[in-house]
């Protein structure tokens, strides 16, 4: 935020200083914010999702035509109605979408799709167009101008599964100035480390000393608070799954049951990358995805928490129509897409993609990705800044008042 | 202007700028253009005035790396890119499920040779005699931002660093002329995917608003016109590099910041760097931020600004004017930046002359520290600067440096210096395999060194199982004592400690010192104190 503050008074100075007698304006100050109290908790489906497999267009033709051994059967697929059906491996989700609580969004995309996980994934969690490289995470561009941060602020994200391995990959669409992003595996861990950071205090005026010092203590707070939280989170309802994904949902549950202060929660499940046997892995992999979230609605439930969260998948692409000849499916472009919470206006949104009617042999979106961003930033959070380099997009519209 | 500038900087500059500099002015001009200090490194600095002793670091510069890189970095371009597309062409028969196969060996391949580049590199900023080159080159690399995750083959990035390293302090129009030539930017920035009849704008944007003028000073119809100009560049076979190439080149005539013409890549450069002053600004203010603040002063940058353009984009002559501006000797201006992972990784090394068995170790540090070198996170490169500092990048702070302060990386003891690390490369050939560090291979572990170490680790029966016999190497390094001062200092009781707390820390330690800790456990306190993170 400082950095970004001189570095535009800085543009301004110089162009004064080549144009005097000229005016620069200033943008007009103008006060933004989110609603502290809603979390998102947006799930990473790492590798490349296949969205036909997922939520099945069962009765095309075209599906089965184009995959001979990797099609699930129509009598298998767990039917949403007359077209779509879900994975037969998950069932779990089949409540919320029958109490009205699960959103599809059908086809998620953009223009010029790039079929490389990195820079597939670069899009998707900088909202960037597909030729133009953004620094910022989407999340991030807009945590750091709400204004207002609360005193209680855990922290702006938790980030679980990135833990030791990487460390502004793992931030993805929190990637940022100034947010205080936690990455963790798990409570235990971050509260023992932000223990060992022993307190350190000092008078100075150095500014970058009293920098250090402060997110020093920001992080004794967070690690004392996060344990005053896990201590009185209660019981959780729900069965979770045995599986990284499963542990992760579970701490997220606690924390928010437990009233944390904690907008965004982003979860990874990676393996999606499904080029060979995809049936055997993919299914175990949803298997996860359906009976966490399963079980995250049920806990979340119960301990009353489920009216101020908002569910999201995401994935740096889809996967192509037409299965390869290793019983998988490549590098593709558009997939669908689940939101899902209390304020969820649930059913399908926008028009299902068509199996036919193909670019390259690739799906071609209906819904543009950023629309996601603008549900969760807009109509959850209540952010009224427009923070996107794509022009016009548009909220979904299906979070209920 | 040059002369009036030297001449404000007289009368403005206290009498201290013409006397010898003390230790504290030493240490702060060697720690802003390098890693961090050794006790040498200040001691060649003392006699001289800041003139002579800023004179003296820019004397110093390399346009060359000084230890052998890997072996696969001497293949050609040109033999590298045809060795790939033979590759490819020798997939094309197989079946779907061999080819990926293939393609996942040279993945794994290729992942490995970044590996290896990295630790390279790493090992070359330990063992340079020049830290203020690998800075520069650290500075290009996040200027002309390139990473191999998007570029894949670490030939086209080992290319990059020599373009950098060649120019580090040289001249930023060559540079600039090079670059759309750089086949790892070429890849990086979609200039593959830019052609006639389907323009990609990333190069054309990147290059206005990232390398030369900046936010503010073209407009979109200009990036249009760019994207279009530049179209149509394939690499050409015969040098591996980008060429143009007719077929997919637009013809038409453009118009790029009010120059009309039928425009190419060599024509956009020009065109960009006669907006000399804009240019000049933009990299000025990166250098002032690099060295001296975080804060700009329009007319400092402005005054500096003045001495790149007029000298034709002497990077040398910027830095030079960057470094004498009374703001950097400024007594409060001392521990008020924020190093950078690599700064204070390599720093540790150079101090503590930690004898490294496996420098894919820092690499794997840096990386969990936020600076992946040769992996920048994305177009804009690292932020830097105070945004270095986060909740996750302080609690990873602290447990690597307090490993390394527990020996995760070697003792602090410069009299078991490996030998091998400190041979230069001999006048350009680079040496062949027995320097080159192949990934997984460990320099040999010094014996006795290891027999008196108190924190032995279990990694050290990995090294000693993969070691190379290669002790026969000369010691004979720029510094081969570099790390003397430990077994002095240690001798010396709190005197000793003190010499580690002015060396090591900026300002003084946040943690008061214990009176009575020995040297061992005072070097573990100063290396995960608050002020370890400042330069």
């Amino acid at each position: 935020m400082q950095r970004r503050d001189f570095l535009r008074l800085c543009g301004y100075s110089s162009l004064a200083m080549m144009f005097p007698g000229v005016a620069f304006a200033g943008d007009p100050p103008k006060t933004v914010s989110i609603d502290w109290k809603r979390s998102v908790v947006l799930i990473e489906l790492r590798g490349g999702n296949d969205g036909l497999n997922t939520v099945v267009p069962y009765a095309d033709p075209a599906y089965a035509k184009a995959r001979p051994a990797v099609a699930i059967p129509a009598g298998d697929v767990l039917k949403l109605d007359k077209q779509f059906g879900l994975n037969p491996v998950m069932g779990a989700m089949l409540p919320a979408w029958k109490d009205g609580d699960l959103a599809i969004v059908h086809a998620v995309g953009y223009d010029h799709p790039n079929r490389s996980h990195f820079r597939g994934i670069d899009i998707w969690n900088s909202g960037s167009k597909a030729d133009e490289m953004q620094g910022d995470g989407w999340a991030a561009r807009v945590m750091s101008k709400a204004q207002g941060v609360p005193d209680d602020l855990l922290a702006h994200s938790i980030i679980l599964g990135y833990d030791k391995t990487t460390a502004y990959g793992g931030f993805g669409p929190l990637y940022g100035d100034a947010l205080r992003n936690i990455i963790m595996n798990g409570p235990d861990g971050f509260i023992r480390e932000a223990r060992a950071m022993k307190k350190a205090e000092s008078q100075t005026k150095n500014p970058a000393l009293q920098q250090v010092l402060k997110v020093q203590a920001d992080i004794n707070a967070s690690g004392e608070r996060m344990a005053e939280l896990v201590a009185k989170a209660p019981a959780l309802k729900g069965k979770f799954p045995k599986g990284q994904l499963g542990d992760f949902l579970q701490t997220t549950a606690k924390l928010i049951i437990a009233g944390a202060v904690v907008p965004m929660y982003k979860l990874t499940i990676d393996g999606f990358d499904t080029h060979s046997n995809q049936r055997e892995r993919q299914d175990k992999l949803l298997t996860e995805v359906s009976e966490g979230l399963g079980a995250l609605r049920e806990a979340l439930m119960a301990g009353g928490a489920w009216d101020r969260t908002l569910v999201g998948t995401y994935s740096e692409f889809g996967r192509r129509v037409s299965e390869n000849g290793s019983k998988g499916t490549d590098h593709g472009t558009a997939a669908p897409h689940f939101l899902t919470g209390g304020k969820v206006k649930g059913g399908f949104i926008g028009a299902p993609p068509s199996l036919t009617e193909l670019n390259d042999g690739d799906l071609v979106h209906t819904n543009d990705f950023r629309s996601l961003y603008m549900t969760m930033a807009q109509e959850w959070w209540g952010y009224s800044d427009y923070f996107l380099s794509q022009k016009g997009v548009k909220a979904l519209g299906c979070i209920k008042a | 202007m040059l002369t009036r500038i030297a001449l404000a900087l007289a009368v403005l500059a206290p009498l201290s700028s013409l006397q010898a500099l003390d230790q504290g002015e030493a240490r702060h001009l060697l720690t802003r253009t390098g890693f961090g200090p050794t006790p040498d490194e200040i001691a060649e600095l003392l006699p001289l005035t800041r003139e002579q002793a800023v004179d003296a670091i820019l004397a110093k510069n390399r346009t060359t790396n000084r230890l052998a890189p890997p072996e696969w970095c001497n293949v050609p371009l040109a033999d590298n890119a045809a060795q790939r597309q033979a590759e490819e062409k020798s997939w094309k028969g197989l079946s779907e499920q061999e080819r990926q196969t293939k393609s996942n060996e040279r993945e794994s391949r290729d992942r490995k040779r970044g590996v290896e580049l990295k630790a390279w590199w790493y090992r070359e900023m330990a063992a340079t005699d020049s830290p203020l080159t690998e800075r520069m080159v650290l500075f290009w690399h996040n200027h002309f931002t390139s990473s191999l995750t998007t570029v894949y083959d670490p030939r086209l990035m080992w290319e990059q660093d020599q373009l950098f390293r060649s120019q580090a302090l040289g001249n930023f129009a060559t540079l600039l002329t090079a670059i759309p030539y750089d086949p790892a930017m070429f890849i990086y920035l979609d200039s593959n995917s830019n052609i006639n009849y389907r323009p990609n704008e990333n190069f054309a944007r990147e290059v206005m608003e990232l390398f030369t003028v900046g936010e503010g000073f073209y407009t979109e119809a200009d990036i249009k016109e760019a994207a279009r100009s530049l179209s149509g560049y394939k690499i050409d076979e015969a040098t591996g590099r980008p060429a143009l190439s007719e077929r997919f080149h637009d013809t038409e005539w453009k118009t790029v910041l009010g120059h009309k013409g039928l425009l190419d890549a060599d024509q956009i450069m020009k065109i960009l760097m006669e907006r000399e002053e804009r240019v000049a600004i933009h990299i000025c203010e990166k250098l002032w931020q690099e060295f001296v603040s975080e804060t700009i002063d329009a007319k400092d940058v402005y005054k500096i600004a003045a001495v790149f353009y007029k000298s034709k984009y002497d990077v040398k002559k910027a830095v030079r004017a960057v470094l004498l501006h009374p703001k950097f000797w400024d007594a409060d201006a001392r521990g008020t930046l924020i190093r950078s992972p690599v700064e204070m990784l390599v720093g540790t090394i150079r101090q503590l002359d930690l004898p490294v068995d496996d420098y894919a170790k820092v690499v794997e540090m840096g990386r969990a520290l936020g600076e992946d070198i040769l992996d920048p996170p994305n177009v804009r490169g690292w932020k830097g600067g105070s945004a270095w500092i986060s909740t996750h990048s302080l609690l990873a702070r602290r447990e690597i440096f307090s490993a390394i302060a527990g020996g995760s990386l070697g003792n602090p003891n410069g009299k078991h210096r490996k030998a091998d690390a400190d041979t230069p490369a001999a006048g350009g050939e680079m040496a062949g395999e027995a320097m080159a560090p192949a990934a997984g291979a460990k320099d040999p572990k010094d014996k006795s060194a290891k027999d008196t170490a108190k924190d032995k680790k279990s990694d050290d029966k990995k090294a000693d199982a993969k070691s190379e016999a290669s002790s026969d190497k000369p010691a004979a390094g720029p510094h081969p004592d570099r790390g003397q001062w430990i077994p002095d200092a240690r001798k010396q009781g709190t005197e000793g400690v003190q010499l580690a707390v002015h060396l090591l820390l900026p300002i003084d330690p946040v943690t008061p010192m214990d009176k009575d800790a020995d040297l061992d456990r005072a070097l573990k306190q100063l290396l995960t104190d608050p002020a370890y993170n400042l330069k």
